[in-house]
């Protein structure tokens, strides 16, 4: 659905931006909240 | 063979391997022959173009639904029956949708279709059971590449057969390759017994309780329920942009999506780089390069490079594959007697988040 809106809305630019902003939302979360979740026991 | 793992892992071969990847790719083609192929589906059967939508609708509501009400199973009944009666489930949705003759039939087989597909992600699990612990990565990584291939595949093979021998031979042509898989992971697949001796809806409650339990699971459900979401978006916005920018033909759009495939390959290095503990790298790796993929795919666009955006869907494919299967690496280890339930939990998290934000490749 958001890669139509997104298309429609400001064609490809709009969708690359929305796709590289949620890429940027799980970053930062992996960054600032993940506290060591991620790190093999 | 007809060994049992019961708790302790076998050493899963090369062979075993390759067929759950196998296994894992044709079940979850499934998913979206019918969306692929509504066009000439819907007039022959009476669905309006309104109603068609439907189609991708149901599976997927059936699938979400599998995913919470079956996959979990995993701790509580043997693992090879599950997969086997999912798989049945499966071929009778094809073997059903194939002789609709109406609507109700139609989307009653496809929501049966979309459950039994779940059958995949008892699999996975599954692999990861069969397997040393310095080899789980690896494993799931490949078993999980099957399944991406399988997803990708899924729009030219159905388009293809549905040329060659029509729309509703395209469906048996399917139940007869779900029959071949059922028979070899029959024949081949050792049984695993989990503890069990819960009831059913003590596992259902159970099930949420790891996502409360432990934090690991809610952490990557949440990275990888973006990163699914992402990649639906590329997935429904690269087509468009391949007509509008590019000019190509469904046989052009086909060919992008069979080389974005190729993404899949990172899954083993992922499964490779978390065997060794290079699971914080590896999931950075995978945010950064969907990010950067995102950005740069906006340039080679701008730029009029078909063949640069081409490497970037192989690079964003391969950047949620090295977050997936990092993901499912870390969960798998937390408690070897719940992974059905963590299992479930991570990706009904992912798959309803992803879902709900995005289509998939159904738009190609």
């Amino acid at each position: 659905m958001i890669g139509s809106v997104t298309y429609e809305a400001g064609g490809w630019t709009a969708s690359a931006l929305a796709g590289a902003a949620i890429g940027g939302v799980a970053t930062l979360a992996f960054l600032l909240f993940d506290r060591g979740a991620s790190i093999a026991r | 063979m007809t060994s049992t793992a019961a708790e302790s892992p076998v050493d899963i071969s090369p062979v075993m391997i390759l067929l759950m990847a196998v296994a894992c790719g044709v079940i979850v083609a499934n998913l979206y022959y019918a969306q692929t192929l509504i066009d000439v589906i819907g007039p022959e059967i009476g669905l309006s173009p309104s109603v068609a939508g439907l189609i991708t609708t149901l599976t997927q509501l059936g699938y979400g639904a599998g995913l919470f009400l079956i996959v979990p199973l995993a701790d509580l009944f043997e693992n090879r029956r599950i997969v086997l009666t999912s798989i049945a489930a499966t071929m009778f949705g094809c073997i059903a949708i194939a002789l609709s003759n109406g609507p109700t039939s139609f989307l009653v087989a496809s929501v049966l279709t979309g459950v039994g597909a779940t059958g995949a992600q008892v699999l996975v699990p599954l692999a990861s059971h069969l397997a040393a612990s310095e080899k789980q990565g690896r494993v799931v990584g490949t078993v999980m590449s099957g399944l991406l291939f399988g997803i990708m595949l899924s729009r030219p093979i159905a388009n293809f057969l549905a040329g060659s021998v029509g729309w509703r031979a395209t469906f048996i042509v399917s139940a007869v390759v779900m029959a071949m898989v059922g028979v070899a992971l029959l024949a081949a697949c050792p049984q695993r017994k989990p503890k069990g001796g819960m009831r059913y809806r003590d596992v259902l409650a159970s099930t949420f309780d790891q996502l409360v339990k432990h934090r690991v699971v809610r952490m990557r459900a949440f990275y990888q329920a973006a990163m699914f979401a992402a990649f639906n978006l590329f997935w429904t916005a690269a087509p468009l942009a391949l007509i509008h920018e590019f000019h190509l033909g469904h046989a052009g759009i086909g060919a992008f999506a069979l080389a974005g495939a190729g993404g899949a390959l990172a899954a083993p290095i992922a499964g490779w780089m978390a065997d060794r503990r290079l699971t914080r790298p590896a999931s950075l790796i995978g945010m950064i390069g969907l990010t950067a993929g995102f950005l740069l795919a906006d340039w080679t666009v701008a730029a009029g490079s078909l063949i640069g955006f081409t490497i970037m869907a192989v690079l964003i494919d391969g950047a949620v594959q090295m977050s997936q299967i990092t993901g499912q690496k870390l969960i798998f280890s937390l408690d070897p007697h719940a992974r059905g339930r963590i299992n479930a939990a991570y990706v009904t998290v992912m798959f309803l988040v992803g879902i709900g934000v995005g289509d998939r490749i159904g738009h190609l």
